[in-house]
């Protein structure tokens, strides 16, 4: 099943990271799943985009390098997802009938919505408009000379600044761009489904998101894309902004811009699955910018959840989905700032929280332990010693886990603040519901327990995965098992506030 | 075989004892040592747990081989010509011992580092 996720704007890009995390991680999909992620944003030098563009990238190296011949669920992690398994596939690499006279996206995520380069008057062909449409139209857009203020003058390649009603004019031509043509031109199964994110508070999201779903559903629309399953998720306010008067974003205007597009959905969208997400905003402000490289979030639990409602959606039979409407909200077991693993529900721990523990224990097994034991068999078996720090494979490994601690930490010093590791600790103490306890005889997750898994795991790996790069990828999962193990199951009472 | 080998480096012994007695156990001795310790420096320990497998364990399991090498081979041959103190000749030959020894445990040690886990590796 492919699944054709569309992430608009900076949230977009943000949940597509938090959701690459997710994958990475293992986390409980269909095993046929396939994503194709798709970018829809002006501003190409958003620093959320590129963050999100690099770590696809690297998921989609260290997938094709460590599973060569696509991912086993038999072998002796059977019961766990394997890390990095689900298919990213750029829109452009998809087959298309009569490929020839298909215009050619490239392979990148973030497809090129428009040529455009200029302002919004330029986009709108002001000049050569008669004087009367002229007029008009400075009546429906702000054209004074206060350039905070002037969105007629708005520059379109850092995005809309957080006003739709640019923003809809601009993805009023979604139809015509070659990206919506080849996404039309691929879509032709009918188990296949559409997923589009969005923010309902800023300006690209909350402006491209009802566009597309009206194109989605135009009748004119090809069968397989009107029949299609389609689900939503619109991410409300979560975050505050510092003062910035220079600014063109203005956050006392997230409420009331929800509230309005809130009762625009509630007539206009009509989907298989809508999720709503979103949350009181907390005390650490975001730094208040227009767009560009500069405008690069901390990654929040909102996001991580909202890439939930992704995976909540691919699994999902084609029965789940009744004809009525189906809104989803996400609640929190007890409102604290501060969240642990508890504070989630058993399906959320046991879809995406069980391989985030896995997976970070594999991530610290790669970063903190293997560089320390290059002399061991096992390391010298794979070659690490000569590959680790340079062939393609573990670089994008090594700086893939980078990513995923730098997230995992950006989560925990948000607010609201989701903190379940403790990444500066020694593996005893990695999960801070629960140290493994230790004692004169049990050492718990020691330097002497990970080299006796590694040198048996990778031993017994050896005849099933006789290249090296797909049996270290095995044995990541095979230690991350063990360490598992060690630590037992976990207290899911919260403890008292 | 272990007579000419002894000799080669040795020369030959007035006494016949040497060839008569000592070469052969003493040489017998030192080969099933130096496979028994390869065995459980590679199959016992090397398969078993991740605690001493590196090529410093190795070195250390080496210089007790050609210690014992050396110590075995002088007791027997003082034990069975009845000497009262050792001669050049016995020391001599405590040290080919020694020397048969270590190359002997290095050979088993090529022949049996592909069964192990954890000094497979070992020592290179």
């Amino acid at each position: 099943m492919k699944l054709f996720l569309f992430g608009i704007g900076g949230t977009g890009a943000r949940v597509l990271r938090s959701l690459t995390m997710l994958l990475a991680s293992g986390a409980n999909v269909p095993a046929d799943l396939t994503i194709i992620p798709i970018l829809l944003d002006m501003d190409m030098q958003n620093g959320d985009t590129e963050r999100a563009l690099r770590l696809v990238d690297l998921y989609r190296s260290i997938r094709q390098t460590g599973y060569p011949n696509g991912p086993k669920t038999d072998g002796p992690t059977a019961g766990a997802r394997p890390f990095f398994s689900t298919a990213l596939q750029p829109l452009g690499t998809l087959q298309t009938p009569g490929e020839g006279s298909q215009q050619q996206i490239g392979d990148s995520i973030l497809p090129k919505l428009t040529d455009h380069q200029g302002t919004f008057e330029e986009f709108l062909q002001v000049s050569s408009l008669e004087d009367i449409d002229r007029e008009f139209l400075k009546l429906l857009y702000d054209n004074s000379s206060k350039p905070t203020n002037a969105e007629l003058k708005l520059n379109l390649s850092v995005g809309f600044k957080g006003n739709p009603n640019i923003g809809s004019v601009v993805f009023n031509a979604l139809e015509d761009s070659p990206v919506y043509k080849y996404f039309v031109s691929a879509f032709n199964d009918q188990t296949d489904r559409i997923f589009v994110i969005s923010s309902i508070f800023g300006g690209t999201g909350s402006a491209g998101f009802p566009q597309l779903i009206k194109l989605l559903q135009h009748p004119s629309q090809k069968v397989p894309i009107r029949n299609a399953k389609k689900g939503a998720v619109t991410v409300m306010p979560y975050f505050a902004l510092e003062e910035n008067n220079q600014s063109a974003i203005d956050q006392n205007r997230f409420l009331s811009k929800t509230k309005a597009a809130l009762s625009y959905y509630q007539n206009q969208i009509n989907l298989d699955a809508l999720y709503y997400i979103g949350d009181r905003p907390g005390s650490k402000l975001y730094p208040n910018v227009e767009g560009g490289a500069k405008q690069a979030n901390n990654a929040h639990v909102v996001e991580m959840l909202a890439a939930e409602s992704v995976l909540d959606f691919a699994r999902r039979g084609a029965g789940d989905f009744s004809t009525d409407k189906r809104y989803l909200e996400y609640g929190l077991r007890r409102n604290d700032r501060t969240l642990d693993l508890a504070h989630f529900g058993d399906s959320t721990y046991t879809n995406l929280l069980e391989p985030l523990v896995r997976f970070t224990y594999a991530a610290k097994f790669y970063t903190d332990f293997v560089p320390n034991n290059l002399g061991e068999a096992f390391a010298k078996n794979l070659n690490l010693p000569q590959q680790l720090r340079t062939a393609t494979f573990y670089t994008a490994l090594d700086n893939f886990i980078n990513a995923y601690k730098t997230w995992l930490r950006e989560l925990g010093n948000n607010d609201r603040s989701f903190s379940p590791f403790d990444l500066d600790t020694d593996f005893n103490g990695l999960i801070r519901s629960k140290r493994i306890e230790t004692g004169f005889f049990a050492k718990g997750i020691s330097e002497g327990f990970l080299q006796d898994v590694a040198g048996k795991g990778e031993n017994n790996l050896k005849a099933a995965y006789p290249i090296s790069e797909p049996r270290f990828m095995q044995l990541l999962m095979d230690v991350a098992d063990k360490c598992l193990e060690k630590l037992g199951p976990l207290n899911r009472q919260l403890a008292d506030a | 075989m272990f007579q000419s080998i002894y000799e080669l480096f040795l020369g030959q012994n007035n006494d016949p004892i040497y060839v008569d007695e000592i070469f052969a156990p003493v040489g017998t001795t030192t080969t099933l040592v130096a496979l028994i310790l390869a065995a459980i420096f590679y199959v016992g320990l090397g398969r078993w747990k991740a605690i001493f497998h590196r090529t410093s364990h190795w070195a250390i399991t080496l210089i007790i081989m050609a210690l014992f090498g050396f110590f075995y081979a002088t007791y027997y041959a003082k034990d069975r010509t009845g000497a009262d103190d050792m001669d050049s000749y016995m020391t001599s030959f405590g040290g080919v011992n020694a020397l048969l020894a270590v190359i002997l445990f290095f050979l088993f040690s090529l022949a049996l580092k592909n069964v192990s886990i954890f000094a497979k590796r070992t020592p290179f």
